[in-house]
This record gives structure tokens, C-alpha cells and sequence, in this order.
């Protein structure tokens, strides 16, 4: 559905922002998963129309989106990673002008999408409040209600889970996924959960390259018996990254659980470990650091 | 703490753009202001251009306009921490509240007064630079003098910005809104317009210099009645009305910042949202999933334009900045409705064309308001942080760019419809009846708001090209300037700048006459431009991320869609052929010639010439003119025979003649002449006689002109070719015989640029060649004069004369007028469609031809003329005409003018004036009675071509009507409308190029030969008695009226005058007429005590000196021996009710140099004490010459006993 050829941008400094990202994404849920900075949102921006590349193509379901971004729009719908709302302008009436930009000129339909959406998103009991008065979830929620009017056939939500409580999240994660079946959902996101739980398919962008990408399962599959855990002291941490390949670490009451990626068993109480998508996105950034940390050595 | 936060802002605003930009803007402006020789600002005349009046003057009104940066650095120093959401960051750092706000605050203020140094930098570099490219005559600029700019920077200057900064402060700190502190800049600087506008009477002047914050006004009053040497050589100390403005504001400057940081709290007030208590009880059923609806977009997008418009609408509706707004530009308007001054303290009838001119008047607020909203508008989404869901929608970017233009528009639609019904409320108020409303809707709103409406287009282009607003502003502000100051680089043609229009003034009479016509053609020139620009606007609009323009550009491929790219070509196509008809009329059917080529012509007119200047010529003995004006097609056709008389001595040989510029001569013809040679640049025809001309022969010149405004010229566009409403004189359509002077350069300093010598304003008063020459004309003397002139049959056509004969003929309209005695060749035709009142008063006609609705004053004009005639004919001589007629003309001009028996009255003046208080100068009273007492001084007595020649005409017609005046409303009226003159005459001293002469020697200089003669000749009628001076005037009537072998001069005035007075008051008429003659007279201290048989001993100290000054201004001390008024009252003399009753002692006294104190006896209590209390002595400072009297003093006095 969607194809990404070659897309390149460099920002006036002089920063690569995005770097020949080459991407197919087919219907369905989609995961990008790429740390802070990594060039998620900037490569959303411009699959959203809102950024043009400086090289590259985008097309569509047969429209190329640099060239005709009117069309598009028609069939798009986006939550931006970070936004702001109009002053005094409540819910109800922002989603209602919103339903008439995205097209929706018949009124009474323009009632049935909002109010459907504003229960779906649990924002009817405060469609009459000002935007502004909103909490973070609650902005974002109705972040994700604009998104959704007018039937969008590609659906953009950069970061769309921050902020978001637990029930909310699900909730969210549920309605995504029934919308989902159908048309294209690109999700990005720095919660490697959110791409477990949701995505059939996803790739991991770090500094703006696609540095692996596939099947969740087949990803994990392939670290299959290639990650080790050991818990530790904390002052050893350091030795330990001296000597192993740590892709990880975290506390886990009072010890610092390290996870290490070695092709064979490394015995001194590493023990084995399945690997999840959380082991395959850190070994990812792993081994990209690595790489370019090789690259600027040689 | 501080010092760190002060230079670290200073050295982050320093290195800001708006530095860059705000320095740049500053500097230019006075740069451009010394090398443009056609901007002067405080310079002038005498008065050097680096002078440091000069300096101060513009320093002072840049520091004005430096109110639009101060916010870019205040506000920004205390927001922009909120503003970048870094405020829960620093506010919780531990800073002390005083280092944070002190310290950004010096730093921003260091920073603004850095960029603003480019201001005196930008003068003194464009000094150098003006002098060395040419543009400023060298003999106008004064060595540098780097402690003048130092001074006027630092001293003057920076305590106004301080103060601006002290104001933007509190309001930044108060709202936290960059919006509201430029709203509050742009407010204050309303206020501050609209109060200098609004207190103009001559009461609030010294208020108004100790209150200016820019001390702008307060320069004007220190520096009012400096002359020009004063001028170049004093600087305002901090002494009496500058100390104590600059202390006030000083004071106000603390005390704000004090406030503010009372106000300021790190911890942002914690608002509980005011929400209505929700209704959630929803009726019916609710969806509770959201149905999936596909859009349908077969219907456009004019459904999403709606809404948007409607929400950009409302969006401003609804935001108080558009409330303030509104509120300040009510201000404005009503200001400006309410002023309505015509000088002597009077205003208007509130006319609907007035109140047109008034709403107008918002040009610059509307200006502003397009400046600050369009940004405003154009960047809310990105500044609300909403412009990605916004921008990701399907809407096309046209509908956001219209919609959003529109909610502008209706900005300035609104603000100009409360305009028009504050405008109508005031003539209701004002029990106006001839309120027309068409005339509101066509001039107060749909043609006055439409040039706004492109400025607003290219604001939204000009917003969607940069990348930030305040960038965009700037670039705006430049445009304005660009839009006043191009034209003065010869830069004139409006086809090529933006915005442009054509004058298009308004008259009563004419309406906006045919003047709009090209006006409509250049808006719409312009709007097929702007539709280009909307649509580049469109294409680049920035929708998401803010992007380089080169990236954007690639959107400009949408003009090959073909609904765009047609819509482009018939707006280009549109744009081109009405600039082809543009310049078809400004450039082919009209010259195109701009101010700098017209001097060029002139001086090559004097180049090739001048040699002809003192070529003896015949002059026209004899007028038989012929006129038909076409008013509808603005043409007029002239066939005359003059008959010339060799009144020279010597026999000629050759005739000179010059028509009027740009005007045709189908025929020419001179009795047994033939043309030598015709020079079409100049109109310059040279004839050679066949047979030469013998003295005292008569020979007759034929000849046809034809004077037609075609299409419309860029400006300048007739306003004597009008439909209804001609007025044009015999100097526009007839030839002058000879080398005409008047056509050379005049002023001395464009004579300079030119390489000419300066050309003498006046021949000396000695000149004795100049005696037989009259000062209006010199190719004529007292002619016979029959004319038939011809109009359309709607309108009455006059010309001096009798009439003789009026018929219709071919739809036209014929009046044959006769004059039955010589008359001065200087005479003139009018044509409207007239209303005229008829009176009759000892044989005498009385006409006043007016405009249908201006009634107003026509009783008092004709009361002015049968007063004015009988009491000129008792004390003068008889008057010379059995009618007076009066003729309005359209405001295009305004003035009025003695023609035989034939006065042109503008509508502007008299016939509006609202003379209905009870204490008002009756202005058309006076003006009718000064130029009725023409038919004497001009048309009876007329003076030689010599200095002094206006003090016959003018100062004698002034003489006149203040004896008409004083008769009718007394001499308190006098002693008012005395101070008007006096003061006019001191204030215009400073700005006279050639410098102030004596009365006996003006040389046409209008603030001597009125204002001051209206004082000196009141106060010879005081020392004289009314009857010598009448006698002297009627003897030099009867010596000199017709007389033009030789003309009267001054001389023969004074001469007489001094006959009659007795050798006594020699140095009265010395001091008054032959030198100029200043007094310094000032009440002292007061006592008085009781004395015998209830009598009241007044003892007052006085202070008084005499001076003369050189024509620069220099003054030296006179030996003082003059008799002057002292006065005691019961009552002020200024005051309205004071009477003769409220005079207890009035009488001349003996004051020399060694007079200290004056003392008189009075018979009851006294109240005031004053010497020369009535202002009958030029005096600079007539308010301190009374004083009141208080009981202190007497109660001291009497102790003392």
C-alpha cells in the first residue's frame, strides 16, 4: 500500500534527519519503534504531508504523495506527536469543525462521527469544556478522535499512547486494532510494547536508517538462544560492558540484571534467556551503535 | 547575580534579529531623511540641517516610532522563558525574583538602546554622505558637533525609552502576552496622537510639553518662537518645562518598574477555569460509536471555506486584543470627528464630507492593525501548536489564505462602520440635516477600506514567505516607510509601487469629481496583482514543519492545473492591459514628470530666457476675452483680443510671449507682427514687428488657448477643470507679455542644487525701476476689461463685471459682463450650480452664490459686506463698484480672494465654519470684511513691485476688517483674535528661509504682512487714535489710488503716516514698521495697599526690555523709552465675561531702563495688575505680562505700614 523509496532529508544545519529509508508497509498495523531523536517523527511528518523531503518518493495506493498531498489528506488521518488547541474552543465544537475540514458536510452524519467518537474515546461528559482546560490524556485522546474522523485510509499516530493511563491505553490499543484490519496504521513509538502487543509487522529506525525490520515473531525468533542474563552487582556494570556485548540493563529489586547478546554460551552464571521484542530492539540499537561507532573509528 | 543576567541578556538580544532588522530600520530612516532633499526635519530656511534643533527634531520623533521595537526586546525578555515553556525550569532555579527581572529587563533596555543608536548614527553618517553625493547643500550643514547627538541621544532621548520600556514592562509582566504589550504599544502611541491632536488649542501647550513622553511637543514649545539663529546653536537644557517632563517620566518609569516587580511571581497564578457547570443530561439518542463515513468531496470545498471563515471570524470576535482595538480606534475616530479646527479656536459644521475626511483619518490604524493581525492571524495555528492537525487536513491551502484574509477584512470593516455611525450620531447630535449616507458608503467605507484590503493581501504574502511574524512585521513597517518616502527619489510613478492610488480629494461642491476615475483604474491594476500574490500564497503556504522557501517553491507548479493557471493568466492579462491604460493616461495623454524633472524644466526655462528679463515690452491696455468652459469635460476655451500699448519711451522691436505650462494655442496673432519663433517646452513665443511699435502705439493681440485635463495624470490632476465647481484666473489661460519671472525656481536652497544664484523674493523697496511696475502683474496696468464666458445650462457663470446680457444658445448658457472702470488685469471665472441670497444696501448689490447647502454663515457674509463697505466708504474713500459678489468654490483651495467686485470664497473656510458659540471669532465675518476691504487696498491702492508692496494690500486689508470686527463684537473679541496673530507671527519666525525683515520690507512673507501687521497696525491705531491713522490711510488713498506711474510704495505709507502722527511718535512708526522690534515685558511682584478716602496704592515691580533682531534672529538690546499700558482689574482680561466695567486703571506709562516699579491709584480693590496687558507690543512671552493680585500681598503691605 504504502512504498518509501530512497526518502532523504537534511535539514538546513546540515543534519540528517532522515537517511535512504527504503520501507514497503502493507494494511495493517505497523510499528516504528526507534529511540528519541531517532527520525520517527520527522519521517512521519513527511509520510503526513507536512514536510517535504529533501529526495526520495512516497507513494500511496497510487498517489504520490509529494506531488498530489491534497489527495492524500483525504484519506488520512494523523495524531501529531505534540500539539496545542485553539483557546476557547470546546470538544464537541473543535471535532465538529474538524469532521467539516476532513469533509463530512452533512450535519447530521457530522453528529453521529462526533458523538460516537467522543464516547469512544470517553470524552463525552466533557465535549462542552474548553480544549485548553484539558489534561495531557485527555488532549491526546481527543488527539486521537480527530484522527479518526472521515474513514482514513492511512492512519499516522506519532507517540500516540504518552500520557495515556493503562485503561486508556488499552483502550486505545483496542480501537487501533479494529481499525486497524483494514487500512494502513503506521504507529510510532519508543514503548517496544506497544508494537509487541499491536503490530503485525514493524521495522526499528536509529539515527535515520532503518536498521532492521520484519515480523515481531520472526525477529525475536532470530536471537532465539543469543541473549543471556545475569544479575550483578551495580559498580561491576561497567567491567561488564568492557568484556560483553550488554545490550541492557535494568534494576530488578536492588540487582542490576544485565542482558548480554553472545552467539554461544557464556557460563559465569549467565543463564539463558527466551528473547522478546524488547531484547531484539535493544540488540538492534546495539549493534547500529556499535556499527557506527566502527564506522567513525576506521 | 543581576549584572551576570543583565549581560547575558544583553548579549542574547544583541545578537537577536530584531537587532539586526530594528538597527537597520533606524538607521536607514534618518539616513534617508538628511540625503532626501525633499524630507527636511527640523531643518530648513535658515536653520541648518545638522542643526541641533534639527538633531533634536529628529531624534525625538524617530525615539516616536522606536515604540514599535521596545516591545520586541521588553517583552520578550520576560516571556520568552513562558514562551519556550523553559519557565518551570528557571522559575525554579534559585534566583532571586530582583536579579531575574532587574536583570533581564537592563539587558533587553541596553540592547534596545544599542540598536537604537543607529538613529543619531544614521543622521550623522547621512550628513557626510548628503554632502557628498550633493544632495545636501553645504551651505546648510554646520561643522559636526558629536556632543549635540550625544546629548540629544542620551539626554532626551533615553529617558523617553526608558520610559517606554518602564510601560511595556508592567504590561508584559501583568498579561504575559507579546500580544497585548504591542497592543499596548500600539495604544499609547493612538493615545499619544490622538491627545497631541485633540489638545492643539494653544491653552493645552504647555501641558502638553511637560506631559509628552517623547518630548516632542515639549521641543515645539521651548523651541516656538526661536529663531533661526537660536535654532542653530541651542539644545533643550534640563531646566523648567524639559526638567520637569523628564522628572515625571523619570518618576513613572520607577514607580512601573517598581510595580512590576510586585506583580511578578515566578509561581504563575494558578487559574480555576471558569467553566459553566455542564448540562450532561443529553437528550435523544447518542451515537456511541462513531459510524465510518466517507467524505464526499463532489461538492468543492466551499462548505470547509464557510466554516473556516467563519471560525477565523469568530476567532477574532471573540479575542479581547480585536476589543481594544476597536476601543482605540472609537478614539481615534471620535478625536478626529470632534477636530475639526479652522485656526482662530473655530470648527467646522459637521459636513458628511468632513466626517468622511475624519474616518480617514484611521489610514494608519488600519495600517497597524493590518501589521499586528495579519500576523496575528496567519501564524495562530503554529503559535496555538495545533497547525499539524490543522495542516493534515483536506483542505486546500486557498481556503485557510481567503479565509483568513477575510476575517482581516472584516476587522477594518467593522472598526470603519462604527466609524460612519459615530460619524452620523455626531451630526444628529449636532442637529446636522444633510447627512449623506451614500457618501458615507462610497468614501467612509467601500473606497476608503478597499486600498487597505490589498495592503492586508500582501501582509498574508508577505507572512507566508518569511518564517517569522515578527520578521514579516518588520518587512511590513519597511513597506510603509518605502510607501512614504519613494516618492520623494523621484520614484512618483504608482504603477510601480504596490498599494499605490491616486489623490482623490473631496469637495461639497463636486464630490469626488472625476478624480476617482483613475483611482478605480489603479485599484483595480493593483487587485489583479494582488490575486497573483494571493495565489503564490496559497501555493507556498506552509503547511507542517516550516520549511525553506526553495523547498516550497516546488508548489508553484500548481499554476499549470488549469482552473489555477486561467484564473493567474486573466489576473496577469488583467494586471497588464489595465497598466497599459494606466499608462496610457498618466504617461501619453498626460506628461508623466516628477518633481525633480518639473525643477529641471524650470531651470531650463530660466537657462534659455532669462537673458529677456528687463527686455522693454508693451503692455495690455485693453481686455476683450471670450470663455467657454465645458465643466463635464474638464476643458476650456479661451479666444481673446488684448490690445497692448508701447508705454516705454523708446520704440520695440520685438514682443515676447509666455503661455501657461502644458496649456494650447490654436491661434496667435499680432497686429503687424510676425513669429519668430514658437518654443512648445515653455510656450514661449517670440514675435518680431514687421514695422516697429512707437511709443504710446496701440497694437492688438489675437489669440485662442485651450486648457483640458484629459484621462488623469499620476498627480497633480486639475482641480480648476471640474464639473461643478470651476475656479480658474486669468493667469492660467492668457498670455503674459514678457519674460514671466514666475516661472523660474524660487526657493533659494533648490536654486542652490541647481547652480543658480538666489533670485531676490522681491526688488528692493529702493528699486526705483520697480515703481512703475504693480506687484501682481508687470506686463499690465489698469486695463478695461469685457468678457463673455459660457458654461453648461445647469450651472451660473461669473466673472468680474457687470452683467450685462445673459442667453441660452445651444444648450449652453451665455453671461456677457462689462466692467465699467479700469480694473487690474487680474480677474477670474467661476461656474456652478449656484443658490444665490441677493441683498441691497445704498445702491449697492449684495450677491452670495453658494452651494445649495451651506447656508450657514451666508447672513454674516452679507452683514460683513454692508458694514464693511460703509464704514471703508466713510473713513477711506468711496467705494469704487455699485456690487459685491461672492462665490463659493470647492475646498480643493482654501482661501479667499479679492477679484473687482468679485470675491472667490472656498468652501472650506467661511461658508462651513461653525460660528455658533457665543464667544467665537466670527470668522466669515472677518475673511468677508478682509477681502471687501480689497476692493480699497489692491483694487484702489495698489503697490509698487517692491518690498513692502503686501503691506498695502494685505496689512492694510487686516487693518480694515479689525476696525469692521471691533465695531461689531468689541475688543475683547480683538484682544483674542490679536493673540492668534500674535503668536502665529512669533511662531513662524524660525522657518523662514530668507529670513524675517521689517513690515515696510516684506517681501511676501504671509506671517509678517497679516500677523504681525494686524498687531502693529492695532497697536498705531492705539498710540495714534483710530482718526489720525484713518486720515493718514484716506490721504494716501487719494495721492495714490489707480495710480500706476509710479505705484505707491511704503515708503509714500510711512511718509504720510509720519505727516500726520507729528514728529512725536517717529520712533513708535520706527520701531513698528522699520525694524524688528521685540519687547520683553513681564509683571513682577504686586502689592497694594489701602490709602486715604477708600482708594487702593498699587505698586507693581516690572521687568521690561526692548531689542531688535537681525533677519537670522539675532537679537541686540534697544535702549527702552517707550510709553506702555499699565492696567488694574477687577478681572482677568483673558477671560471670557471682562468687560470695560472690570478696567479700574488703564493708561500709558513713561517705562525706560531704569523703570523698576510702576505705581498707580486705584478706586476699588484690584484683582490684576499687568503691563501692556492687552499684547499690543510684539512681546515673546505674552503671558507673564499680568499677575494676579493676592491678599498676601496686601495684607503685607499693610503690615509693613
Amino acid at each position: 500500500m504504502l512504498s518509501i523509496t530512497g526518502l532523504s532529508h537534511t535539514y538546513p544545519n546540515g543534519v540528517h534527519a532522515l537517511n535512504n529509508i527504503n520501507l514497503e508497509i502493507p494494511k495493517g498495523m505497523f510499528g516504528l519503534l526507534g529511540p528519541n531523536g531517532a527520525g520517527k517523527s520527522s519521517l512521519m511528518r513527511t509520510i503526513a504531508t507536512l514536510q517535504q523531503p529533501s529526495e526520495g518518493s512516497i507513494t500511496f495506493d497510487g498517489i504520490d504523495i509529494l506531488k498530489d498531498p491534497d489527495s492524500l489528506r483525504r484519506i488520512l488521518g494523523y495524531l501529531p506527536q505534540d500539539f496545542g488547541v485553539y483557546p476557547r474552543v470546546s470538544a464537541y465544537e473543535m471535532l465538529d469543525h474538524m469532521a467539516v475540514l476532513k469533509g463530512i458536510n452533512n450535519g447530521k452524519e457530522r453528529k453521529e462521527i462526533v458523538e460516537g467518537l467522543l464516547n469512544q474515546t470517553n470524552l463525552f461528559h466533557v465535549r462542552k469544556k474548553k480544549l485548553k482546560t484539558f489534561s495531557g490524556g485527555m488532549r491526546q485522546r481527543f488527539g486521537i478522535a480527530q484522527a479518526l474522523i472521515g474513514d482514513p485510509k492511512l492512519i499516522i499516530v506519532d507517540e500516540p499512547t504518552a500520557g495515556l493511563d493503562p485503561e486508556e491505553r488499552n483502550r486505545f490499543h483496542n480501537l487501533l486494532a479494529e481499525i486497524g484490519e483494514n487500512v494502513v496504521v503506521i504507529l510510532s513509538t519508543h514503548i517496544v510494547e506497544d508494537v509487541a502487543d499491536l503490530c503485525p509487522n514493524m521495522v526499528i529506525i536509529a539515527g535515520g536508517q532503518i536498521v532492521t525490520g520484519g515480523k515481531p515473531a520472526d525477529l525475536v525468533n532470530e536471537l532465539d538462544g543469543k541473549v543471556w542474563q545475569k544479575a550483578i552487582k551495580k559498580d561491576e556494570l561497567e567491567a561488564y560492558k568492557e568484556n560483553f556485548a550488554v545490550i541492557s540493563s535494568h534494576l530488578s529489586t536492588g540487582q542490576t540484571i544485565i542482558h548480554v547478546l553472545a552467539d554461544s554460551e557464556l557460563g559465569e552464571g549467565f543463564s539463558a534467556i527466551s528473547p522478546d521484542l524488547e531484547d531484539v530492539y535493544f540488540a538492534t540499537l546495539h549493534r547500529s551503535r556499535n556499527g557506527s561507532a566502527e564506522k567513525a573509528a576506521a | 547575580m543581576l549584572i551576570t543576567i543583565a549581560r547575558h541578556e544583553f548579549s542574547y538580544m544583541l545578537r537577536s534579529p530584531q537587532t539586526i532588522v530594528g538597527f537597520l530600520v533606524f538607521f536607514l530612516l534618518p539616513f534617508f531623511a538628511m540625503i532626501s532633499s525633499n524630507v527636511q526635519i527640523g531643518g530648513g530656511g535658515n536653520v541648518m540641517v545638522n542643526s541641533p534643533f534639527a538633531i533634536m527634531q529628529t531624534l525625538l520623533i524617530m525615539s516616536v516610532f522606536a515604540i514599535f521595537l521596545v516591545p520586541a526586546y521588553i517583552a520578550n525578555a520576560v516571556l520568552k522563558d513562558i514562551d519556550h515553556k523553559m519557565d518551570g525550569i528557571i522559575f525554579a532555579t534559585p534566583l532571586s525574583k530582583s536579579d531575574y527581572l532587574f536583570g533581564r529587563f537592563l539587558g533587553s533596555f541596553g540592547a534596545l538602546i544599542v540598536a537604537l543608536f543607529a538613529i543619531p548614527l544614521g543622521m550623522l553618517i547621512g550628513t557626510f554622505w548628503g554632502s557628498l553625493i550633493g544632495s545636501i547643500d553645504p551651505e546648510t550643514l554646520a561643522p559636526t558637533n558629536l556632543g549635540h547627538y550625544l546629548y540629544t541621544y542620551f539626554a532626551l532621548v533615553m529617558p523617553s525609552l526608558l520610559a517606554m520600556s518602564a510601560i511595556m514592562f508592567a504590561v508584559t509582566v501583568m498579561s504575559r502576552s507579546v500580544m497585548y504589550t504591542y497592543l499596548a504599544a500600539m495604544g499609547l502611541l493612538m493615545l499619544y496622537f490622538i491627545g497631541v491632536n485633540f489638545f492643539n488649542e494653544p491653552e493645552y501647550r504647555e501641558t502638553l510639553a511637560i506631559v509628552d513622553p517623547f518630548m516632542a511637543r515639549t521641543l515645539q514649545e521651548v523651541g516656538r518662537y526661536w529663531t533661526a539663529a537660536e535654532r542653530n546653536t541651542l539644545l533643550m537644557d534640563y531646566e523648567g518645562l524639559v526638567f520637569l517632563n523628564r522628572m515625571i517620566w523619570t518618576g513613572i518609569s520607577l514607580v512601573l518598574i517598581g510595580l512590576s516587580y510586585a506583580v511578578f511571581s515566578f509561581r504563575a497564578p494558578a487559574k480555576l477555569p471558569k467553566e459553566k457547570k455542564d448540562k450532561d443530561t443529553v437528550s435523544g439518542f447518542v451515537q456511541t460509536k462513531a459510524p465510518r463515513i466517507t467524505p464526499n468531496w463532489d461538492k468543492g470545498y466551499w462548505s470547509q471555506f464557510w466554516t473556516r471563515t467563519g471560525f477565523e471570524v469568530s476567532a477574532v470576535l471573540k479575542s479581547y486584543p480585536f476589543y481594544i482595538i476597536v476601543i482605540f480606534s472609537l478614539f481615534l475616530v471620535v478625536t478626529a470627528l470632534l477636530n475639526r479646527n479652522i485656526g482662530y479656536g473655530l470648527d467646522t459644521v459637521p459636513v458628511t464630507r468632513l466626517m468622511v475626511q475624519s474616518i480617514q483619518g484611521l489610514s494608519l490604524a488600519f495600517i497597524v492593525i493590518i501589521i499586528f493581525y495579519s500576523a496575528d492571524i496567519i501564524w495562530r495555528e503554529r503559535k496555538d501548536g495545533i497547525h499539524e492537525i490543522i495542516d493534515a487536513t483536506p483542505v486546500p491551502s486557498m481556503v485557510f489564505v481567503v479565509s483568513k484574509l477575510i476575517s482581516l477584512a472584516l476587522v477594518l470593516g467593522i472598526i470603519a462602520v462604527i466609524g460612519i455611525v459615530m460619524a452620523i450620531a455626531l451630526q444628529v447630535i449636532n442637529g446636522q440635516s444633510a447627512i449623506e449616507i451614500s457618501l458615507y458608503l462610497h468614501r467612509g467605507f467601500a473606497h476608503f477600506i478597499y486600498p487597505f484590503l490589498l495592503i492586508a493581501a500582501l501582509s498574508v504574502f508577505i507572512q507566508v514567505l518569511v518564517k517569522n511574524r515578527f520578521v514579516g512585521m518588520i518587512l511590513m513597517v519597511v513597506y510603509l516607510i518605502g510607501s512614504i518616502i519613494l516618492g520623494q527619489f523621484g520614484f512618483e510613478h504608482p504603477l510601480y509601487f504596490y498599494g499605490s492610488s491616486i489623490g482623490t480629494p473631496l469637495s461639497d461642491l463636486n464630490g469626488s469629481g472625476r478624480f476617482i476615475e483613475g483611482d478605480y483604474w489603479l485599484q483595480f491594476y493593483w487587485t489583479c496583482f494582488a490575486v497573483l500574490m494571493l495565489m503564490v500564497s496559497y501555493m507556498l503556504w506552509n503547511r507542517g514543519t516550516l520549511q525553506p522557501l526553495n523547498y516550497r517553491m516546488r508548489a508553484l507548479r500548481a499554476f499549470k492545473k488549469p482552473v489555477a493557471g486561467g484564473i493567474a493568466a486573466v489576473a496577469f492579462i488583467g494586471f497588464a492591459a489595465s497598466g497599459g491604460f494606466i499608462f496610457y493616461n498618466t504617461n501619453i495623454l498626460n506628461e508623466y514628470i516628477t518633481a525633480d524633472e518639473r525643477e529641471q524644466l524650470a531651470v531650463d526655462y530660466e537657462n534659455k530666457y532669462r537673458q529677456y528679463e528687463n527686455l522693454p515690452m508693451p503692455r495690455t491696455v485693453d481686455v476683450k476675452i471670450d470663455v467657454d468652459l465645458y465643466p463635464y469635460e474638464r476643458r476650456i476655451e479661451t479666444r481673446g483680443t488684448h490690445v497692448l500699448e508701447n508705454k516705454t519711451d523708446a520704440s520695440l522691436d520685438v514682443v515676447h510671449l509666455v503661455f501657461p505650462q502644458g496649456i494650447k494655442v490654436p491661434l496667435l496673432e499680432l497686429e503687424e507682427a510676425s513669429i519668430e519663433s514658437v518654443d512648445e517646452d515653455f510656450n514661449y513665443y517670440i514675435f518680431t514687428l514687421d514695422r516697429p511699435m512707437q511709443a504710446g502705439e496701440r497694437r492688438t493681440l489675437t489669440f485662442e488657448t485651450v486648457i483640458e485635463q484629459k484621462g488623469f495624470a499620476h498627480s497633480g490632476n486639475s482641480v480648476t477643470l471640474v464639473r461643478n465647481g470651476t475656479f480658474i484666473n486669468n493667469g492660467d489661460i492668457t498670455p503674459y507679455i514678457g519674460f514671466a519671472r514666475q516661472g523660474m525656481l524660487q526657493d533659494r536652497n533648490t536654486r542652490r542644487q541647481y547652480d543658480l544664484e538666489p533670485l531676490p523674493r522681491t526688488p528692493k523697496l529702493e528699486d526705483e525701476s520697480q515703481y512703475d511696475n504693480n506687484y501682481i502683474r508687470q506686463d499690465s496696468d489698469f486695463v478695461t476689461f469685457e468678457t463673455t464666458v459660457s458654461t453648461v445650462a445647469s450651472q451660473t457663470a461669473i466673472a468680474p463685471g457687470y452683467l450685462e446680457r445673459e442667453w441660452e444658445e445651444n444648450g449652453r448658457r451665455y453671461f456677457h459682463y462689462k466692467m465699467d472702470a479700469p480694473i487690474l488685469n487680474f480677474y477670474s471665472y467661476l461656474s456652478a450650480d449656484y443658490e444665490v441670497v441677493r441683498d441691497e444696501f445704498d445702491g449697492i448689490n449684495v450677491e452670495v452664490y453658494h452651494h445649495a447647502p451651506h447656508t450657514y454663515n451666508v447672513q454674516r457674509m452679507i452683514d460683513s459686506v454692508k458694514d464693511s463697505v460703509r464704514y471703508f466708504s466713510r473713513v477711506f474713500s468711496p467705494y469704487q463698484h455699485r456690487q459685491v459678489r461672492i462665490l463659493e468654490f470647492p475646498a480643493y483651495r482654501n482661501f479667499a480672494q479679492a477679484f473687482p467686485n468679485t470675491i472667490p470664497y472656498s468652501e472650506g473656510i467661511g461658508f462651513i465654519a461653525d460660528l455658533t458659540g457665543e464667544d467665537d471669532i466670527d470668522l466669515a465675518y472677518y475673511v468677508t470684511a478682509h477681502e471687501v476691504a480689497h476692493q480699497w487696498w489692491a483694487h484702489q491702492v495698489m503697490s509698487a513691485n517692491t518690498q513692502g508692496g503686501t503691506v498695502l494690500v494685505e496689512t492694510l486689508a487686516q487693518y480694515s476688517a479689525l476696525l469692521v470686527m471691533e465695531q461689531k463684537y468689541g475688543k475683547h473679541q480683538m484682544r483674542k483674535f490679536l493673540k492668534f496673530e500674535l503668536d502665529n507671527y512669533l511662531s513662524n519666525r524660525g522657518s523662514d528661509a530668507e529670513g524675517e525683515l521689517p513690515l515696510y520690507k516684506v517681501e511676501n512673507q504671509a506671517y509678517i504682512h497679516y500677523r504681525k501687521g494686524s498687531v502693529v497696525m492695532y497697536a498705531l491705531r492705539d498710540y495714534l487714535g483710530e482718526e489720525t491713522v484713518n486720515r493718514a490711510l484716506s490721504r494716501l488713498i487719494k495721492e495714490t489710488a489707480f495710480s500706476s506711474t509710479p505705484y505707491p510704495s511704503t515708503l509714500d505709507m510711512l511718509r504720510i503716516l509720519r505727516e500726520e502722527a507729528g514728529p512725536e511718535y517717529d520712533q513708535l512708526i520706527t520701531d513698528l514698521f522699520e525694524r524688528i522690534t521685540l519687547f520683553d515685558l513681564k509683571a513682577g511682584d504686586v502689592s497694594f495697599n489701602k490709602i486715604d478716602d477708600g482708594k487702593f496704592k498699587v505698586t507693581l515691580t516690572i521687568d521690561a526690555g526692548k531689542f531688535e533682531a537681525d533677519n537670522k534672529g539675532n537679537e541686540t538690546a534697544l535702549k527702552l523709552d517707550d510709553m506702555i499700558d499699565i492696567g488694574v482689574f477687577t478681572a482677568n482680561p483673558g477671560d471670557a465675561g471682562f468687560n470695560a466695567d472690570n478696567v479700574l486703571y488703564m493708561q500709558k506709562h513713561k517705562i525706560d531702563m531704569k523703570t523698576k516699579s510702576v505705581e498707580v491709584i486705584v478706586d476699588s480693590k484690584p484683582a490684576y495688575v499687568g503691563i501692556d496687558p492687552y499684547n499690543k507690543l510684539v512681546d515673546r512671552n505674552s503671558n507673564d505680562n499680568i499677575r494676579q493680585v493676592n491678599n498676601t500681598a496686601f495684607e503685607g503691605s499693610a503690615n509693613g505700614n
